[in-house]
């Protein structure tokens, strides 16, 4: 690589040949104020807040959008430098309304702390900041609004939807002065929209803003914890903005990554939680919990159903108690993606984003992937391919699509896929169908150096599979034992359970089990109709890690907790002191008819999307434009 | 005979019988008569006798200055596109949208083959093989001329695959803008083709470097590629045209408080009196007040000596001349100049945005007769300040009337703040 030697305040530094001013500036810690900057967005170079001073060509220059060369001299602090900020700031805050004490944003904004730094200070134009000048711009959205006059149009808003959500729902309505920022279709919430919240986190005024929101806190007086989210196996880095007991919203990084499930969907943690330990209703101490759970688990007719949302620490001491107990394991993804690792093989191997693009061709076959790890879809290029059935919001990729379902998927995929392309898949087969399908996605890496990309739509289903492989029977095969009397209690880790048996079968299978015992977050769901209840954490409340299709990514708790589940489950590993009796198991994935298979939506994908007040709402929206249509 | 509605009667005179040989008369010249008065003869010479590279150095050595304005050598500036591989696209900007100037739309509308056959040469000198021509969309008819003088053109093998038998392969497409004054800067007329909105890009690169699609692109204005054929003909003789340094004929749209507004085509070796004697002098016998050279400068009594060339000191740009009398107000016309800045601004960077909104809203206070000193203070701050933190030359020439006003009628800024309007217009 090609190195230039550049002097910036007079430092020296070399930097590869095609650098920005701006990236070289940073490399030697030198502040300088950009609004439509992002690292991860094409440069736009409108707002000029960081004009730097060029000493050879003797003019005014911006960091952001120009590139170092052999022998340049920049300066960052001239007076020059110094008058041009004073300007851009003062021409910025012109009818800027000084509304600060009721934006939502302020405390975060940067144009309030550009503008203390280097700002006027005082207003220079002869103009009172209340004056309304901007028509207002509607957005006709519950969760999104647009206030026109504090926007300084730095466009980063259009352009992360354009380039990283690639959905294009907001355009540049009028020009100049009047430039607005507007949806494509209104009402914006039925649009193409994906509610991924990023131009409200890039924002860097109080411009959009999010409704839930909105007057509900000062953003200075809430934590913040970086953690990853544990919605979906592609644990995208997020803040939580929260205090000790609520969860005020999940924001989006740097790295831009946020979809609808975490935006709108954080919502799920702060109602009916489950708080004590409950017993047929009624309050229990932890030690009779962990006596109970005791006898059931030596029993050999228990059967335990974990959950794919766990996260591996807690796997970890599951793990210890399963080798001290008799009761037979299982979860919901021995019917997705333990068949399908089963056929493909145990060795998959994970592959980074930035090498999606060296692919020339991609596929994407199975469910539409921006319902189930929207963010994927930030990194993948236009014109892919899709095979599977109702393709919907993936179409903004302009795919090729081929309508297929089912069987016809997997013959399909057999002869059509071209030799060296990216095959992703997520979700889609059950049972057979997805052991056969991972053996031809085995077959096509093998045969035409294909490469596969598995991303089940559970946080932690690589945890689970690595961790249980040897021990998990089918969840089919459990019921039919639960039907033959061979199993009479159940444990439940999650609510998956219940969405994956229709509902004559459910209440067929609950009736005949004796003793249920069920670890939720909620107090809303199973906990009516389990005998014991036992409060698990989710991802904000535990430090631990979760191993998903990008490897593994640490959480980081948040909101404090009771710390009941982990307690619970350190001693029951510690008075567990049976030894497991060696069994075989067989493993037949054949699905039965009592198994329900959903489309998976992004508002549905799992039991804490459907307890999201946002969510749901949003879901209700979007079904009454479907019966529009028709 | 097709009919084109909507097209004005300018009046047109020249001196020189160059641009304007066949569009003094208004009336559209169909190529029956162009071909009949010795067009495309250029496009045959070009052809036949020159190589690509004889017609760069020709238009070199001519020192033909980019009529759209700036007033950048063409030679200069497709010497920077050669340097880059082919594929190459050759734009015709004719989306002339300042204030006052129609120079362009007299050749589109009364001699569109003209600038056909300077695309043709020019193309072949480029190694061009696709040429655009972005109109404005206030010129339906233009549109429309051209099109149909591109596709008589092609009929008679003037345009299109293996033009009049050559290997050379070259055609037109006509794309009409939307209305944005911003689409006649180069770069934003390249994004605006592309289907994007209308911004101008950051430079560098430029486009000669990465252009239309990313491909090496030369933009020229209608004048500058009419002048084209006129090169190739006259050959060295071109530079016996006007004086040294500033050769070939100059279109100078005149309009305002003269007797015959219109377009006139002269040498450059004029001045800025020479040009309105030729327009017929002051209309009804006035008094000659001020010029406003479009939107981008003003000229009192004191220059009305300026050469109209593109010397550091002459006239430069488009050659548009706006004549007002000594009934017309200043301030009047500075807001006038100042709201088209402001409606026009296409809103990217914030001092052009922003500056061209204040500035208008502090020259409407002098009407209204609510300006202070302070006010004068302001509009000159803008002024400094909007050029240099701009991406393009609309931001860069924003305020230059209001600045060159400030300089050369002071004392009307002062009368206006004490509630006196020396013209009578405001209050």
């Amino acid at each position: 690589m090609e190195y230039v030697k550049v002097k910036i305040d007079g430092q020296e530094i070399e930097v590869p040949k095609g650098t920005t001013i701006l990236e070289a500036a940073k490399k030697l810690n030198k502040l300088i104020p950009t609004f439509c900057y992002h690292e991860k967005l094409p440069i736009f170079g409108g707002c000029r807040i960081c004009l730097v001073y060029d000493v050879k060509m003797k003019r005014s220059i911006i960091a952001c959008g120009n590139y170092v060369y052999e022998g340049m001299e920049i300066e960052t602090e001239n007076d020059q430098v110094k008058n041009d900020r004073k300007f851009i700031l003062e021409m910025l805050f012109s009818r800027h309304p000084l509304d600060c004490p009721i934006c939502d944003k302020a405390g975060e904004c940067d144009l309030q702390n550009w503008g203390t730094y280097w700002g006027p200070q005082n207003t220079v134009l002869p103009i009172t900041p209340f004056e309304k000048i901007r028509p207002e711009e509607d957005w006709e959205s519950d969760y999104l609004e647009y206030v026109s006059n504090r926007c300084v149009l730095c466009i980063k808003c259009v352009s992360v939807c354009d380039n990283i959500n690639k959905s294009h729902s907001l355009f540049q309505l009028e020009r100049a002065f009047e430039t607005l920022i507007a949806p494509v279709t209104k009402p914006m919430d039925i649009s193409s929209c994906e509610m991924c919240g990023l131009c409200v986190d890039i924002c860097p005024v109080g411009s959009i803003l999010f409704k839930p929101f909105k007057f509900n806190a000062r953003p200075w007086l809430l934590k913040e914890t970086y953690t990853h989210c544990g919605f979906c196996s592609l644990n995208c880095p997020v803040v939580v903005d929260h205090d000790e007991k609520k969860v005020y919203r999940i924001r989006s990084t740097a790295e831009l990554e946020s979809c609808a499930k975490v935006y709108l969907g954080y919502d799920s943690f702060n109602t009916n939680r489950l708080n004590g330990v409950k017993l047929k209703g009624e309050n229990i101490s932890t030690e009779e919990a962990v006596q109970t759970l005791k006898q059931l688990l030596e029993s050999p007719k228990t059967a335990v159903v974990l959950s794919g949302y766990l996260p591996s620490n807690i796997l970890d001491i599951i793990s210890e108690i399963k080798e001290k107990s008799n009761a037979t394991f299982t979860s919901d993804i021995t019917l997705t993606l333990l068949p399908l690792l089963d056929g493909y093989g145990k060795d998959y191997e994970i592959l980074e984003f930035e090498k999606i693009k060296d692919f020339k061709d991609i596929y994407v076959i199975g469910d539409d992937i921006t319902d189930t790890v929207p963010v994927l879809t930030y990194y993948l290029p236009n014109g892919i391919k899709f095979i599977g059935e109702n393709p919907d919001r993936i179409k903004k990729l302009y795919p090729d699509i081929v309508n297929l379902s089912g069987k016809q998927i997997i013959e399909y995929a057999k002869e059509n896929i071209n030799s060296n392309s990216l095959i992703i898949y997520s979700s889609c087969f059950y049972g057979e169908d997805a052991y056969k399908f991972g053996k031809i996605l085995r077959e096509l890496e093998e045969s035409k150096g294909c490469k596969v990309m598995i991303t089940p739509p559970q946080s932690n289903g690589f945890g689970l599979v690595n961790r249980f492989w040897n021990d998990l029977e089918v969840l089919t095969s459990v019921i039919e034992r639960i039907d033959r009397g061979e199993i009479e209690n159940l444990i439940l880790f999650g609510e998956e359970f219940v969405n994956i048996l229709d509902e004559f079968k459910f209440k067929d299978v609950w009736n005949k089990v004796k003793l249920k015992v069920v670890f939720t977050p909620f107090e809303d769901g199973l906990t009516f109709i389990s005998d014991l209840s036992i409060p698990m954490t989710t991802w904000i409340e535990e430090d631990g890690y979760f191993e998903g299709s990008r490897g593994e990514r640490k959480i980081k708790k948040s909101i404090k907790s009771n710390n009941l589940f982990s307690i619970i489950l350190k001693n029951l590993s510690n008075i567990l002191s049976t030894n497991r009796k060696k069994r075989e198991i067989t493993r037949d994935y054949t699905v039965r008819d009592f198994i329900k298979i959903n489309p998976k939506k992004i508002y549905d994908v799992s039991y804490f999307s459907l307890r999201s007040t946002n969510l749901s709402n949003w879901k209700e929206k979007l079904k009454c434009e479907v019966v529009d249509e028709h | 005979m097709r009919y084109y509605p909507n097209i004005p009667d300018l009046n047109a005179d020249s001196s020189i019988n160059l641009l304007l040989r066949r569009a003094k008369e208004n009336r559209t010249v169909d190529i029956e008569e162009y071909v009949t008065t010795g067009g495309y003869s250029a496009l045959k010479k070009a052809l036949t006798k020159f190589t690509p590279e004889d017609i760069v150095v020709l238009v070199e050595e001519s020192t033909l200055r980019g009529r759209g304005g700036a007033g950048f050598p063409t030679g200069r500036k497709w010497r920077f596109a050669l340097s880059n591989p082919p594929p190459r696209y050759l734009i015709c900007n004719a989306d002339e949208s300042e204030p006052g100037t129609f120079k362009d739309r007299i050749i589109i509308e009364r001699d569109p083959h003209l600038l056909i056959e300077g695309m043709a040469i020019a193309g072949y000198a480029l190694g061009a093989e696709l040429g655009f021509i972005y109109i404005r969309g206030e010129y339906p008819a233009g549109a429309k001329i051209l099109e149909d003088a591109i596709e008589d053109a092609r009929k008679r093998g003037f345009l299109g695959k293996n033009i009049l038998g050559t290997e050379f392969s070259f055609d037109i497409l006509v794309y009409r803008g939307a209305g944005a004054y911003i689409c006649g800067e180069e770069t934003a007329l390249i994004e605006s083709l592309e289907g994007k909105r209308g911004h101008p890009r950051l430079r560098p690169p430029y486009p000669a470097n990465y252009g239309l699609f990313g491909k090496p692109t030369v933009v020229n204005n209608v004048e500058t590629l009419s002048n084209i054929p006129i090169i190739v003909t006259y050959e060295s003789y071109y530079m016996n045209i006007g004086p040294s340094g500033y050769y070939g004929p100059k279109l100078f749209p005149i309009s305002g408080k003269v007797n015959k507004p219109g377009v006139y085509e002269s040498t450059m070796d004029i001045t800025l009196r020479d040009l309105i004697d030729m327009a017929g002098g002051m209309r009804d016998g006035k008094k000659f007040k001020v010029v406003f050279a479009g939107a981008l400068g003003v000229y009192s009594e004191r220059d009305l000596d300026t050469p109209m060339d593109y010397s550091p000191k002459g006239f430069g740009g488009t050659g548009t001349t706006i004549v007002l009398a000594e009934d017309d107000c200043i301030i009047d016309s500075l807001i006038v100049i100042a709201e088209f800045f402001e409606h026009e601004s296409c809103g990217k960077c914030t001092p052009c945005r922003v500056g061209t909104y204040e500035q208008l809203n502090i020259l409407r206070k002098f009407q209204q007769g609510t300006a202070t000193e302070e006010d004068i203070k302001l509009l000159e701050h803008l002024g400094r300040n909007i050029p240099v933190g701009s991406i393009c030359g609309l931001g860069y020439s924003a305020s230059n009337a209001i600045m060159d006003a400030l300089r050369k009628f002071r004392d009307e800024f002062y009368e206006h703040i004490k509630g006196n309007c020396p013209a009578g217009v405001c209050f």
